[in-house]
C-alpha cells in the first residue's frame, strides 16, 4: 500500500513537469515595437547613453539590444556609446570627457554595461538586464511628448580649416524655459577589438555611436529658449586624424536646469 | 520575512514554555564578529570608498534551545555595514540587520517536523543545496516547512516547501521538493551479511514562479513565454563494501529560461560517478562530473553572482588553503557562453610506515591530487560564425552539446604534491609543489595562467608552552602578472596566545595590466580562552576572488585594523 502511495507521487511529479514545458513554436511573443507618433505636438526623441567597454565582455550583447532598439524605432531613438568606466579605461575608444560623464553617475565601479534612459533612474547594469528590461523602457518613452525642437542642422567644412566643421542648428520651443544644451560628437563603423563574452577577443568588431568628443562643456551651454523664437547655436568641430568624417554625427542634447532630458536630436555631420 | 518571523517567534515561546515546565532544556549558541576599524585608504593597493569609515562588521548571533523532542533556534545578524566585498553598490541588498533565521523543530517517533527557516541538500546537491557560507555572504535557506520520515528501518522520506532567503526580503517563488532514499541492506539480508550497503535515492524539487516581468529574445521585437513551472529530478546509487565506495547520480531540470543562461530552454543536465577506496594507510579517489546548463535559481531575473540558487555545483578542485596556492581560485562554470563543464579528480594518499626508508622514524604522509576541468562542446543554434542571429527561434534552445565531447581549451587543471612528516619530537614540516593551469575566462579575462607553486611549512615545538610555525611560499608564473611570494611567522604561546606575521609581495592587478610589485603585509595577535577567541590584526588585504566549493566572491582591496571575534556556548 505504501509503494502504491509513493509510486502516485512519482507519477503526479512527473505530470507535473511534463505540463510546465513551453512548445518550441509557442516560445516567441511578438511585442509591439516601433514609436507611437503623437497626433498633436512634438514626439520626444528617446536617448540612450551606453556607458561601455572594450574590456567589457557582457557589453556586446546589451550593445545589440541597443542597435536592434535603434532599427525598430528608425529617427526616434538616439544611442551614445561612451567609453569609459574600470572597463573602457586605458583603451583606444575610451576619452576623458566620456570617463569625466561616467563619473557623474556617483560610482567609478559601476558594473558594466550600464545603460541609461532619459537619464531616468538608476542604469541598468549587466548584460541579461539590459536584454530584458531595455525594450520596454524604450517602447513606453517613445511614446512622449516635448516642448522642444531641434532643427535646421548644418555642418560645413570650414573655409579656413579643410579639416574643421562649422556646426549649426536652431532649438524652438512652446514655452519659455532655460535650459541646456550638450552636443557631443559620435562615430559609426569603427573597426577595432572588443572582448565577447565568451572571454575571446573579436579584432574587427564593428563599433557604432561611440561618444568622440564634446563641442561644449560636458554638463552643457545654457541658454534661455523663449516661447516661439527660435534659438540659433554655432560651434565648431576639428576632426581628428582617427575618425572619418562620413561616418560621424552630431547628438544634440537639450535638457532643463533639473537634469530632465527634454529631446535630443542626431545628425550626420557631412550633409547628403 | 516579518509574518514568518513573528509566527515562528511565537511558537519557539510556546515551546520554550511548555519544556521548562516539563523537561531539561540545553542552550547552546555561538557569536561571530568580524569587524573593521577605521579603514584606510590605499592607493597602492587600490582601495575604494568603504561604505563607512568609522566601522565595519559582519556579526552573527546564534542561539538554539534542544530538550528531548522539540529543538528550536534563532539567528541575530548584523550586516548594516558589512566588511568590504560584501555590498558593492548598486547591489546593497546584503545591508541590513534583524533575525532573518527562526526555526522550530518537533520529533515524534519516526516523523520530524521543521517550521521556520532551514537547510536542506538532496544527493549531492545538483537540484537542491541550502547552505550558510558566511565568508562568501551566502545564505540561501528556506522558510516554510520540511518533513523527514523513517517510516521504516533503511527507508527515509523528505518533503517540503517553502519561500527562499535572498538577503533581507524573500524571493517571490515557491520551491518545493520530496526525497526518498532506500537502504536496500536493511531488507536484503545476504548484503547485510556480506558487510555491503546498497543506497538509493531519488528526488524531485519544483520552482513555481508566477514571473510578472518579461523576458526578451535576442531580437526585441519578441519576449518569451515562459514556463510557470521548472522541474528538477535526481537519481541515485551508491553501493558500499569494506573501504571501497561508489556513487553513480544524475539530474535533470526542465525548461527555465532565466538571466544567468541568457534566457535558452535547453534542458540541464547533470551526471556523475564516483569511487573511492581507503583502508589504513592509503585513500584513493577517483571522480568525474559532467553538468550542462543546471544553474537552478529561485528568482528568473537575478544577476547576483551568488544570490537565489537552489542547487549547487560542487567544483572538482581542492579548495586551497595556502595563500597563493589559493592565488587563482576555480569557480564552477554554468552561466551565458560557459554553462556547462565536464570535471574530473583523481587523488592518492598514502602513509610510509615509520622506520621504513620513505617513512622514516615517525612515518610520512604523502597526498596527491589532480584536477582537470574543460568545457563541454558548445554548437550554438540560430546564429552564425560571427555570431549574428540567423533564425531567432533556434536560437531559444541555446545549444547543442555531443555528450563525450569536450569543448575549445581548458578551464582549470592542476596537480598538487604535498608530503607531511614528523622529523623529531619537536620537528614537524609540510610541503607542497602545485602546477596550475588557471583559464582567465574564469574571471571574464583573456589567457591563461600557468604557474609553479612551492610551499615549505617547517613547525618547530620549541618547548611545552612555545611552537613557532612558519611558511614559505613562491609562485613562479611566465604570465605577465609575475610571479608572488609569501612569508609567515606564528608564535604560539599555549594554551592561550598566537602572534602572527605575514607579507604578501606581488604585482596587483589592474583593469586589464598589472601594478608594481607591492607588499601586503599582516600583524595578527589572537588570544582564546574557554570558549572565546579574539584575534587583532592590522595590514593589507590584496583584491582578489574567495571560494569555497566553487562559489566565489569578489573582495575589494582594503587595508586597517581588523578584529575577529568568537564564541561558541
Amino acid at each position: 500500500m505504501k509503494h502504491i502511495h509513493l509510486f502516485s507521487l512519482a507519477v503526479a511529479a512527473l505530470l507535473a513537469a511534463s505540463c510546465s514545458d513551453i512548445s518550441y513554436e509557442d516560445r516567441l511573443v511578438e511585442e509591439e515595437v516601433g514609436p507611437i507618433v503623437p497626433t498633436t505636438g512634438e514626439s520626444r526623441t528617446v536617448l540612450i547613453e551606453d556607458f561601455t567597454g572594450q574590456n567589457c565582455p557582457n557589453c556586446p550583447t546589451a550593445t545589440t539590444v541597443v542597435e536592434n532598439l535603434e532599427h525598430f524605432y528608425s529617427g526616434h531613438v538616439v544611442a551614445v556609446g561612451i567609453h569609459s568606466g574600470m572597463l573602457g579605461m586605458g583603451t583606444p575608444l575610451f576619452t576623458k570627457e566620456g570617463q569625466e560623464y561616467f563619473l557623474k553617475l556617483g560610482n567609478e565601479n559601476l558594473p558594466q554595461p550600464a545603460v541609461r534612459v532619459n537619464r531616468i533612474g538608476e542604469p541598468l547594469c549587466g548584460g541579461p538586464e539590459v536584454q530584458n528590461r531595455l525594450p520596454e523602457l524604450v517602447h513606453t518613452y517613445a511614446a512622449q511628448t516635448t516642448p522642444v525642437k531641434i532643427s535646421d542642422f548644418t555642418g560645413t567644412v570650414s573655409e579656413s580649416d579643410a579639416n574643421t566643421y562649422d556646426v549649426n542648428f536652431n532649438i524652438s520651443t512652446t514655452q519659455s524655459l532655460d535650459a541646456l544644451v550638450q552636443v557631443w560628437v559620435t562615430e559609426n563603423d569603427f573597426i577595432s577589438w572588443q572582448k565577447m563574452p565568451d572571454g575571446s577577443r573579436n579584432r574587427e568588431f564593428r563599433h557604432n555611436n561611440i561618444f568622440r568628443t564634446t563641442l561644449t562643456p560636458i554638463d552643457g551651454d545654457a541658454v534661455s529658449l523663449t516661447e516661439g523664437t527660435a534659438a540659433a547655436c554655432h560651434y565648431s568641430l576639428a576632426i581628428n586624424n582617427a575618425w572619418t568624417a562620413a561616418n560621424m554625427y552630431v547628438v544634440v542634447i537639450v535638457s532643463s536646469k533639473d537634469g530632465e532630458m527634454l529631446q535630443v536630436k542626431r545628425f550626420p555631420l557631412v550633409n547628403a | 520575512m516579518r509574518k514568518t518571523l513573528r509566527f515562528a517567534a511565537l511558537g519557539l515561546l510556546s515551546v520554550v514554555c511548555c519544556q521548562q515546565l516539563t523537561a531539561q532544556v540545553s542552550v547552546t549558541g555561538s557569536v561571530q564578529s568580524d569587524m573593521m576599524v577605521a579603514p584606510l585608504q590605499d592607493e597602492r593597493i587600490g582601495t575604494s570608498e568603504y561604505d563607512n569609515k568609522y566601522f565595519l562588521t559582519n556579526t552573527y548571533v546564534d542561539l538554539m534551545l534542544q530538550s528531548k523532542s522539540v529543538d528550536a533556534g534563532g539567528r541575530f545578524e548584523l550586516t548594516q555595514w558589512p566588511m568590504p566585498g560584501f555590498a558593492t553598490s548598486p547591489n546593497e541588498d546584503f545591508k541590513g540587520w534583524g533575525v532573518p533565521n527562526l526555526w522550530v523543530k518537533g520529533r515524534l517517533k519516526r516523523v520530524e517536523l521543521t517550521m521556520g527557516s532551514f537547510y536542506e541538500q538532496f544527493g549531492s546537491g545538483f537540484i537542491l543545496r541550502t547552505y550558510e557560507e558566511r565568508t562568501l555572504g551566502v545564505d540561501n535557506s528556506l522558510t516554510g516547512g520540511r518533513a523527514v520520515i523513517t517510516p521504516v528501518e533503511g527507508l527515509q522520506i523528505k518533503a517540503l516547501s517553502g519561500v527562499q532567503r535572498n538577503y533581507w526580503e524573500h524571493n517571490g517563488s515557491i520551491v518545493s521538493g520530496a526525497d526518498v532514499e532506500m537502504s536496500l541492506d536493511q531488507w536484503i539480508k545476504p548484503m547485510k551479511k556480506k558487510g555491503m550497503h546498497l543506497l538509493v535515492g531519488g528526488s524531485w524539487v519544483n520552482k513555481w514562479e508566477n514571473y510578472k516581468d518579461k523576458l526578451y529574445s535576442k531580437d526585441p521585437a519578441y519576449s518569451l513565454n515562459v514556463p510557470e513551472f521548472v522541474n528538477a529530478f535526481d537519481a541515485r546509487v551508491n553501493f558500499r563494501k569494506g573501504g571501497f565506495n561508489i556513487l553513480g547520480e544524475y539530474a535533470q531540470k526542465s525548461q527555465d529560461p532565466n538571466s544567468l543562461n541568457g534566457n535558452i530552454y535547453r534542458t540541464g543536465r547533470a551526471a556523475m560517478l564516483s569511487a573511492t577506496y581507503s583502508k589504513k594507510g592509503l585513500s584513493v579517489l577517483l571522480q568525474t562530473k559532467r553538468s550542462d546548463n543546471m544553474a537552478f535559481r529561485s528568482k528568473r531575473n537575478e544577476t547576483h553572482s551568488t544570490t537565489s540558487f537552489i542547487n549547487h555545483q560542487p567544483a572538482f578542485c581542492l579548495d586551497h588553503t595556502y595563500a597563493l596556492a589559493a592565488l587563482y581560485p576555480y569557480s564552477t562554470m554554468a552561466e551565458g557562453e560557459n554553462n556547462g563543464e565536464w570535471a574530473y579528480q583523481g587523488s592518492l594518499g598514502y602513509n610510509f610506515k615509520k622506520k621504513t626508508a620513505m617513512g622514516g622514524k615517525y612515518g610520512t604522509k604523502l597526498k596527491l591530487n589532480y584536477s582537470l576541468v574543460k568545457p563541454i562542446d558548445y554548437n550554438w543554434h540560430g546564429v552564425d560564425a560571427e555570431g549574428n542571429v540567423n533564425d531567432l527561434l533556434a536560437t531559444t534552445d541555446g545549444y547543442g552539446s555531443a555528450f563525450w565531447k569536450w569543448g575549445h581549451d581548458t578551464y582549470y587543471q592542476d596537480l598538487d604534491i604535498q608530503l607531511e612528516k614528523k622529523l623529531s619530537k619537536r620537528w614537524d614540516i609540510h610541503a607542497m609543489y602545485m602546477y596550475q593551469d588557471f583559464n582567465r575566462i574564469i574571471q571574464k579575462h583573456e589567457g591563461h595562467i600557468r604557474s609553479h607553486v612551492f610551499i615549505f611549512e617547517p613547525k618547530w615545538k620549541i618547548n611545552n608552552k612555545l611552537t613557532l610555525r612558519g611558511e614559505a611560499q613562491y609562485l613562479y608564473t611566465d604570465h605577465e602578472s609575475g610571479d608572488w611570494g609569501f612569508g609567515l611567522l606564528e608564535l604560539s604561546v599555549a594554551p592561550y596566545l598566537m602572534f602572527t606575521v605575514s607579507d604578501q609581495i606581488g604585482r596587483p592587478e589592474k583593469t586589464d595590466s598589472y601594478g608594481d610589485v607591492t607588499h601586503y603585509y599582516n600583524f595578527s595577535v589572537t588570544g582564546s580562552h574557554k570558549g572565546h577567541r579574539l584575534q587583532v590584526g592590522f595590514g593589507r588585504t590584496r583584491a582578489g576572488v574567495n571560494c569555497t566549493g566553487g562559489v566565489c566572491r569578489y573582495i575589494p582591496a582594503s587595508k586597517g585594523l581588523t578584529i575577529n571575534y568568537n564564541y561558541n556556548f
